[in-house]
């Protein structure tokens, strides 16, 4: 198994950008916000490094020639929703702290829901060429989901499987008949 | 972040939380043909700068959903 993992210069090159990514969300998050939301790099290398080690068991168990073929970036999006929900690495350092304010504006489950979505998106939208956007009543469904109820890296990938085929085709016959 | 003063780069932030002999270094032996996974990390950079503002909002309205239809508590 451990032949399959990822290597050294492959995580920190993942979790260099990783970082930026989610640097760049919260710029996008904070904008108007009086409570600012933050990184911790800790929790997203801990994210980063189960994120890839899924990436890398799901290959060993499923592909035939698991050195020679590449997983494509729905097992990414699905791993990364399950570990950025699991480590919650965006943070708000003023809340629940003696210094910090009681300001409410948002919350931290909140915002890594958030974050793992669109960071789930974005990788499908690169699968697909397509910058697609999902409909609010199915961003509400999918964090209510995220927040409390049990979905399953394998229940994200089928669902993910199928936002992209209709991304791709944008034709519902692609799905069902 | 909005405070230069404070903000790690990505590979200062790397080099703080996976050193050797840190509690989370992560050890991996790859095979060197290995080809892991399709990935483009300057295409999802790009597209994630192109769609954040646009998902936060659209994820900001669905968040607002949980106070429309929550209940209250008597």
């Amino acid at each position: 198994m451990q032949d399959f993992l990822f290597d050294e210069a492959t995580i920190r090159q993942r979790f260099e950008d990783f970082y930026d990514i989610a640097d760049k969300f919260c710029e996008e998050y904070n904008r108007d916000q009086e409570v600012k939301v933050e990184v911790d790099p800790s929790l997203l290398y801990l994210a980063v490094v189960a994120i890839y080690d899924d990436v890398a068991r799901y290959k060993a168990y499923h592909l035939p020639n698991p050195v020679k073929q590449k997983a494509n970036p729905v097992k990414r999006a699905a791993y990364a929703v399950k570990w950025l929900m699991h480590f919650s690495p965006l943070m708000f350092p003023q809340m629940g702290h003696a210094s910090g304010g009681r300001k409410v504006e948002d919350a931290d489950t909140l915002a890594n829901a958030m974050f793992a979505l669109h960071f789930a998106m974005m990788n499908l939208r690169v699968h697909t060429g397509t910058n697609f956007n999902l409909k609010t009543e199915l961003h509400f469904e999918l964090i209510y989901d995220l927040l409390y109820r049990g979905l399953t890296t394998d229940s994200l990938i089928l669902l993910f499987d199928v936002v992209c085929e209709l991304a791709s085709t944008g034709d519902v016959a692609s799905i069902i008949e | 972040m909005s405070e230069a003063k404070t903000r790690m780069t990505a590979a200062e932030a790397y080099e703080a939380v996976a050193s050797q002999d840190g509690l989370l270094y992560h050890i991996a032996h790859a095979r060197k043909e290995n080809s892991a996974d399709d990935y483009d990390g300057d295409a999802l950079k790009r597209v994630s700068a192109e769609t954040a503002s646009g998902d936060i909002g659209r994820m900001r309205e669905a968040s607002q959903l949980f106070r429309d239809r929550s209940i209250p508590r008597g």
